[in-house]
C-alpha cells in the first residue's frame, strides 16, 4: 500500500515542473566551457555533488513489547473519509500507514484494541508499560528497530492531544494507541485513549 | 544574538506565518545574593523572554560555542591565517552567552560566568598548542585544568539553579564537550578529517541537550518566563534551529576550506551531506515522501550552486560566479514556490524569498572576504549567517504546525468494545 501521499495531484504537476526546469541539477561543476585548469586542491572541490536521494526505511512487519507479553504481525491501517483513524481488526496490531514508518524522522503510530465485546485483545495490557519498557519493531527485511517508553499518557477522547500525537519530528518515534478509561455504554465506546510516546534507541 | 537585543513576535498562523523580529531590550532584572555568594532567584517579571525563548536562544548560542570552538581549534593547530578572526567570533559568542546570563541572574553572575566560561577557552587553546607544538606537558595540563574547570562550573550552574543542576550532572555533560573537543582536534592534527567532522556533529548535538537542561532547570526556578520549554512545537522548532544551523556552518566551512584548497574539504562536505540527509528526512516526515524527494533535489541543487559559485572564485572565474549565483536566484523563487505549495499558503513564498535572499547574500560575502584574507568580515558574515538560520527554523516550525493542523488525523481512536468493561 502507497503511504504518506499529502501531496495533492496538482502539486505534482509543480514539483515535476520545477525539478525539471527550475532547478539546473545537470549542471555540475566540470561542464564549464572556457575555466582554466584547476589546481590539484581544488579537484575535490570541482567534483562534489551533494547528496540527493533520500533513504527509506523499509516497511514495519512485527512488533514485540515483552514488558506486556504482546508478539505479533502488523497489518496496516488509514485513515477514513473524516480523518480519524481507521481502526485494526480485533486481534490485530496495525501500523498507521499514512504516517510514519517505524524508524524515519516522525511519528509513526501502531494501534491495538483494547478489549473486544467478550474479552481483552492485544493492547489490554499498553497502561502497564512503564518508562523505559522497550518495544521491537521489525522491519522488512530483518532489521530490528529498539524503541524505549518515555511515558504512558491517558486522554480523553474529546480532548485528544493532536499536536502531542502527530506533529512532525526530527527524531524516530513511536506512539503506541489503545482505549481507555470508562466505558460509554450509551456511546458503545471506551472515553479515553490510552498513549504510549517512545523514542528510537540508538545503539 | 543575546536574549537582551530580542524581544520577538511569533505568530502562529496562516496569514502571518512569519517572525516579527524587533529589537530591543528586555528589562535588567535585579539580583539578590545570598551570604555564600551563590546567586538566588532573580525577580524576572519585567522579561518579555517566554520559555521557549529561552530555550531556543541558549541552544542557539551554546550550539554556536561548540561549532566556533572547533573552527578556532583547527585554525590554531593546523597555523592558519584566520585564527584570530575565528578566536574573536568565539569571544563575541562569549559576550553573547554572558548577556544571556545577566538577564536571568544579574551582573555579578554574568561577571562570574564570563570568567569561568573565557578560561575553558582558554584551557582549549592551551591543549591546541600543546598538541600543535608535541609538547604533551602542555596538553596534559590543560586538560587537568578543564577537569578542574567542570568542577567549577557546575558548583556555579548547581548555586544558580538552585540545585536544580546538580554539580555532578553538570560536570558530567561537560566531560561530554571537552571529550568531543580534545578528540575532535587529535583527529584533525593528524589528518582523519572524517572523524574530526563525525565528532563536530557530535559536539554540535551535544549542546542542545545542555542548552535544554540549563534552559528548564532556570524556567523551574525563576519567575517571568511565561510558557514551558517543553512542547512538540517547540521541538520542532529547536529541531530545525539544529538543523538549519548545522547546514550554514558546515556550507561556510566548507566553502572556505574548498576556496583555500585544504585537504578537510571532502570531510566537511560529508558531513554536510549527512546534515542534507537528516534535515530532509525531517521535512518528509511534513511533505510526505514526494515532497520531501521534490525538497531534497532542491536542497542539494543549491548547495550545489553555492559550491560551483566557491569554484569560480578560486579560480577567478568571474562568468562563473555569476552563473552559480544565476542559479542561485532561481532555486530561490522555485523553493519559495515549493514550500509555499506544499505547505498550502502556511510557509508563504514571499518570506522564503525574503529569507533566502539574505542566506545567499551572507555565504556568498563570507566566502568572498575569506579568500580576500578579509577573515573578519568573513566571520563576522558568518555570525549573521548561522542567526538568520535560527529565525529561518522559527517561521518554517510555525509554518508547518499551522499546516499540519489540516493535516492531521482528527480526533482519538475507536479500539476498544467494552468486553472488559466493569
Amino acid at each position: 500500500m502507497a503511504r504518506r501521499h499529502r501531496i495533492l495531484a496538482p502539486f505534482v504537476g509543480l514539483l515535476l515542473l520545477l525539478t525539471a526546469c527550475g532547478g539546473d541539477d545537470d549542471q555540475s561543476t566540470t561542464d564549464r566551457p572556457g575555466t582554466t585548469t584547476a589546481g590539484p586542491s581544488l579537484g575535490a572541490v570541482k567534483s562534489y555533488r551533494s547528496v540527493r536521494v533520500p533513504e527509506s526505511m523499509p516497511e514495519p512487519v512485527a512488533v514485540s513489547i515483552p514488558a506486556i507479553d504482546v508478539r505479533g504481525p502488523l497489518t496496516e491501517t488509514g485513515l477514513n473519509d473524516d480523518r480519524s483513524l481507521e481502526v485494526p481488526e480485533f486481534g490485530d496490531l496495525s501500523w498507521f500507514a499514512e504516517g510514519a514508518a517505524p524508524g524515519e524522522p516522525g511519528p509513526a503510530a501502531i494501534l491495538g484494541h483494547v478489549d473486544t465485546e467478550s474479552g481483552p485483545d492485544v493492547f489490554y495490557r499498553l497502561r502497564e508499560l512503564s518508562t523505559g519498557d522497550r518495544v521491537i519493531v521489525t522491519v522488512k527485511g530483518g532489521e530490528k528497530l529498539v524503541f524505549v517508553v518515555g511515558r504512558v499518557e491517558r486522554h480523553a477522547k474529546t480532548r485528544f492531544p493532536t499536536e502531542k500525537v502527530w506533529l512532525p519530528t526530527a527524531e524516530p518515534e513511536l506512539r503506541l494507541i489503545t482505549c481507555g478509561g470508562e466505558f460509554d455504554q450509551s456511546r458503545d465506546s471506551y472515553r479515553d485513549n490510552i498513549i504510549a510516546f517512545a523514542s528510537l534507541h540508538e545503539e | 544574538m543575546s536574549l537582551l537585543s530580542r524581544t520577538r513576535i511569533v505568530a502562529v498562523s496562516a496569514a502571518v506565518g512569519l517572525l516579527v523580529t524587533a529589537c530591543g531590550g528586555a528589562t535588567v532584572a535585579t539580583t539578590t545574593t545570598t551570604d555564600t555568594g551563590h546567586v538566588t532567584n532573580v525577580a524576572n517579571s519585567q522579561t518579555q523572554v517566554t520559555a521557549e525563548e529561552l530555550r531556543i536562544t541558549l541552544e542557539q548560542q551554546l550550539g554556536q560555542h561548540a561549532l566556533l570552538a572547533i573552527e578556532a581549534m583547527r585554525a590554531g593547530v593546523a597555523g592558519q591565517e584566520h585564527y584570530d578572526a575565528a578566536a574573536a567570533a568565539l569571544g563575541k559568542n562569549t559576550e553573547d552567552l554572558t548577556e544571556s546570563i545577566r538577564l536571568v541572574y544579574g551582573d555579578e553572575a554574568a561577571s562570574k560566568f564570563n570568567t569561568l566560561w573565557t578560561n575553558h577557552i582558554g584551557f582549549f587553546v592551551d591543549y591546541t598548542t600543546g598538541l600543535a607544538k608535541g609538547d604533551k606537558a602542555k596538553q596534559q595540563k590543560a586538560l587537568k585544568q578543564l577537569d578542574q574547570y567542570r568542577q567549577d562550573f557546575g558548583a556555579f550552574l548547581e548555586g544558580a539553579t538552585n540545585g536544580k543542576l546538580t554539580q555532578s550532572a553538570v560536570a558530567e555533560l561537560l566531560q561530554h564537550h571537552v571529550d568531543q573537543l580534545v578528540s575532535q582536534i587529535d583527529a584533525y592534527h593528524a589528518g582523519d578529517y572524517q572523524r574530526a567532522a563525525a565528532i563536530e556533529r557530535e559536539a554540535y548535538a551535544h549542546m542542545f541537550e545542555t542548552a535544554q537542561g540549563l534552559a528548564s532547570a532556570i524556567v523551574s526556578t525563576q519567575d517571568g518566563f511565561a510558557g514551558s520549554v517543553e512542547g512538540q512545537a517547540v521541538d520542532l522548532r529547536s529541531s530545525l534551529g539544529q538543523l538549519l544551523g548545522e547546514h550554514a556552518q558546515l556550507a561556510m566551512e566548507a566553502m572556505r576550506s574548498g576556496v583555500a584548497g585544504e585537504k578537510d574539504f571532502n570531510a566537511i562536505a560529508g558531513a554536510l551531506n549527512d546534515n542534507t540527509e537528516d534535515l530532509t528526512a525531517a521535512m518528509s516526515s511534513v511533505f510526505g515522501e514526494e515532497g520531501g524527494q521534490a525538497f531534497m533535489k532542491m536542497w542539494a541543487n543549491h548547495i550545489d550552486f553555492f559550491v560551483q559559485y566557491t569554484v569560480g572564485l578560486a579560480e577567478g572565474d568571474k562568468a562563473a560566479q555569476d552563473a552559480a549565483l544565476k542559479r542561485l536566484e532561481q532555486y530561490r523563487q522555485d523553493f519559495a514556490q515549493f514550500l509555499d505549495t506544499a505547505s498550502q499558503g502556511n510557509i508563504p513564498s514571499e518570506v522564503v524569498a525574503e529569507s533566502l535572499q539574505s542566506h545567499v547574500n551572507q555565504l556568498v560575502e563570507q566566502v568572498k572576504t575569506f579568500h580576500a584574507g578579509d577573515y573578519q568580515t568573513a566571520f563576522s558574515t558568518g555570525d549573521e549567517a548561522y542567526s538568520h538560520m535560527y529565525h529561518t527554523a522559527e517561521a518554517l516550525s510555525a509554518g508547518i504546525v499551522a499546516f499540519m493542523g489540516g493535516e492531521m488525523p482528527s480526533g482519538g481512536v475507536e479500539t476498544g468494545a467494552g468486553g472488559t468493561a466493569k
